[in-house]
């Protein structure tokens, strides 16, 4: 078996079928929504197509376990024992089991709300973004950017499931929530330990993660104003051990996200209309 | 004035336990090592197969063992210094080559269509052989000098037992026709002919019938120790 | 029965009217709409899914639907329409159609009008009559969607089943379930419930 997988090679049975996230952001239509008023960012069971919301979001995060346990598990693999050391494959091997428990209460979760697995589409940028050949960079783009995401997108859903009063979806993502933070956790502590003394090579590592961070904002998905479906969860993540400097900053770059976003879809939407009056295609 | 205690034997009667064992320290030492290693392949195994196996329940299954077997190998990490301070890294080795051999023979398989195969290297063949191996040292150490390691090969086990029947569960539910059964038993025959050819996990004797091994004394073809 | 289909032509994705109206004509003939009804079906082609939904409502003796884009397309295939996704979702409208231009509908009030917990509890009255129709429903999907506007109870549940069971339900029927689940007391949100129509 090689090492390093491509995000191509990452296998699925039948029910899946995958997307590219051009493919949502070319479509014409994504300018001409992004203008409309389609109710609040924030989950509520008054907003509009708010279980229709609920499990596709519910959907995106099974996949999303997916592609960390196959990133997880492919940490243990890829790296050799120079350049990963032992403990720290450990860690990506007890992430392997959390991330597998993570998809288990996913498919009940999509159960409770009467998705069937494979309904929605699935993009696997998640694993593209976050999977790097470097070690250290490797996790922090997994074990700080997409966990860190998952922290917000998991606390969002406990929020919901808080408010719309669904036990069983608060329970469960309670108990994701606290698994994330760990996960989060075990990248900043070994981000500290294999860069103590490489300053540059921990910079280029956060560097990375910057990027990945900024992907994973979806433009406009989250973020800290009323827009962003999914809120910064700062709590959580100081207790991940993100300080607030790195939550201020992550804030700044999901504003700047939005805004672009917003820019976008506004030029495309002068764009469209010109077309649509000039009778072209 | 206070009575006096009446004395107890040492041992409770029903405590049977006594002190020969077959392995010496540095006996038990060598073994440790290569299951630690053994358990290191096999967990990064476990690890990398997760996202080349498009079968939803295998990929949970693994990514779940991928832990236990890493665990097993933490185990194998912690003991090791304490078996008179024996270095872990000089022991962390496989029995020999031909035990590489086969390692490397169970972790090949890759593409997406191979999960029969990928799953009888470990659940029909390593698996079944580590149950072996780690009972033999269970049943033949020092209950009393060796407890510590009995100990961690009690935990071990019982994994393995429990892995052993969540894989071959998955295999039986895949092997659906004829010539996915002539796959697997070709593949266990595969494995199993590299198997033998290195002795076994902890090399010749590693099921304690090497004729040529007592107490203490090896020929084994080992690297170093 | 004149079955209007607009926009036509769809100028952001690839539907086609005619398939749509043929599609509708088909349930509005299963359901039992009657022949001298004629039905006006707006599509909302800028909106996809998630951002799904649909409204029914009566306008001087004709049907007005209105259904978003969304809910047309394939979900595994994007920017492709699904007939099956077409029919589930008309057989719904239609039969809600049916429920407006009986008597016993006459005091519910336009889509845009109700509260969040009439329209779901409406919704499951029409797809258990479309399930025992033959059409493919999902029961499961609709219970959670009940349950977020009536909530996470026995009291709600045992309500659902009644709904999904029930042969005929009037309007005054809908309500009472509203008040013995809550719901009737739960919906004082200042968000229309028909706010994804409003362009």
């Amino acid at each position: 078996m090689k090492k390093f997988l491509a995000e191509s090679e990452l296998a699925r049975d039948e029910r899946f079928v995958r997307t590219k996230i051009e493919d949502r952001i070319f479509d014409p239509r994504g300018a001409k929504m992004a203008l409309r008023n389609t109710g609040p960012a924030r989950m509520a069971a008054d907003r509009p197509s708010a279980g229709e919301r609920s499990r596709s979001l519910m959907h995106g995060i099974f996949v999303g376990e997916i592609q960390a346990l196959e990133g997880a598990g492919r940490t243990c693999y890829d790296f050799d024992d120079d350049s990963a050391p032992f403990q720290l494959k450990l860690d990506m091997a007890r992430q392997c089991w959390d991330e597998s428990r993570h998809c288990e209460i996913s498919v009940k979760l999509g159960d409770h709300m009467g998705t069937e697995i494979g309904e929605y589409t699935e993009s696997t940028f998640l694993f593209a973004a976050a999977c790097n050949p470097d070690p250290v960079l490797r996790l922090c783009g997994v074990n700080r950017a997409l966990e860190g995401l998952a922290i917000d997108v998991f606390n969002a859903m406990k929020d919901f499931g808080n408010d719309t009063g669904d036990p069983v979806l608060e329970f469960c993502e309670d108990w994701m929530l606290a698994d994330e933070v760990t996960h989060v956790k075990m990248g900043s502590d070994w981000l500290r330990r294999l860069t103590d003394k490489d300053p540059e090579r921990r910079e280029r590592a956060l560097e990375f993660q910057r990027t990945v961070d900024a992907i994973f904002n979806l433009g406009g998905f989250r973020g800290e104003d009323d827009e962003n479906p999914v809120q910064l969860a700062r709590n959580f993540r100081r207790l991940a051990g993100f300080t607030e400097q790195e939550n201020d900053s992550l804030a700044e770059l999901a504003r700047q996200s939005t805004q672009e976003a917003i820019e976008m879809a506004t030029m495309a939407t002068s764009v469209l209309d010109a077309s649509a009056q000039g009778g072209g295609s | 004035m206070s009575e006096k205690t009446k004395p107890r034997a040492a041992f409770s009667p029903w405590d049977r336990r006594d002190l020969p064992g077959l392995f010496s320290v540095e006996d038990s030492a060598r073994r440790v090592g290569n299951y630690k290693w053994t358990e290191m392949r096999l967990f990064e195994a476990l690890g990398g197969w997760v996202a080349t196996v498009p079968e939803l329940d295998v990929k949970l299954v693994l990514g779940r063992h991928t832990y236990h077997h890493a665990w097993h190998a933490e185990l194998w990490h912690k003991r090791l210094p304490e078996l008179r301070e024996m270095n872990p890294d000089r022991l962390t080795v496989p029995a020999n080559d031909a035990f590489v051999t086969f390692m490397d023979a169970v972790r090949e398989p890759e593409a997406a269509e191979l999960t029969i195969e990928k799953l009888v290297g470990v659940y029909r063949v390593l698996i079944p052989r580590l149950i072996g191996v780690y009972t033999y040292h269970l049943n033949g150490t020092s209950r009393i000098t060796d407890a510590p390691t009995i100990r961690s090969l009690n935990f071990a086990l019982q994994d393995d037992f429990e892995d052993w029947r969540d894989g071959e569960m998955l295999i039986q539910s895949l092997l659906d026709t004829p010539d996915n059964v002539e796959r697997a038993a070709r593949r266990q025959a595969e494995l199993e002919r590299l198997y033998i050819a290195s002795g076994g996990i902890a090399g010749p004797g590693s099921l304690g019938d090497d004729s040529a091994a007592t107490e203490g004394e090896r020929s084994v073809e080992s690297t170093s120790v | 029965m004149s079955v209007v289909v607009t926009p036509d032509p769809f100028t952001l994705i690839a539907y086609d009217a005619k398939e749509i109206a043929s599609i509708m004509e088909d349930v509005a003939a299963v359901v039992g709409i009657p022949s001298g009804v004629d039905i006006d079906v707006e599509v909302d082609e800028e909106l996809f899914a998630p951002l799904t939904g649909h409204t029914t409502d009566l306008v001087d003796g004709r049907v007005k639907l209105w259904i978003s884009g969304g809910n047309l397309e394939d979900n595994k295939r994007p920017r492709t329409f699904s007939a099956e996704q077409a029919r589930r979702d008309f057989s719904i409208m239609l039969l809600r159609a049916q429920d407006r231009l009986s008597e016993d509908y006459a005091g519910a009030p336009s889509d845009g009008q109700m509260t969040r917990g009439e329209r779901s509890a409406w919704d499951v009255y029409a797809l258990g009559r479309a399930r025992r129709l033959g059409l493919p429903v999902r029961r499961q999907a609709q219970l959670y969607e009940f349950r977020l506007q009536h909530g996470f109870t026995d009291v709600a549940d045992a309500a659902f089943e009644r709904l999904w069971d029930a042969a005929h339900i009037t309007w005054a029927g809908i309500r009472e379930i509203c008040k013995e689940t809550g719901a009737a007391d739960r919906d004082n949100s200042k968000i229309p419930i028909d706010l994804l129509r409003q362009k």
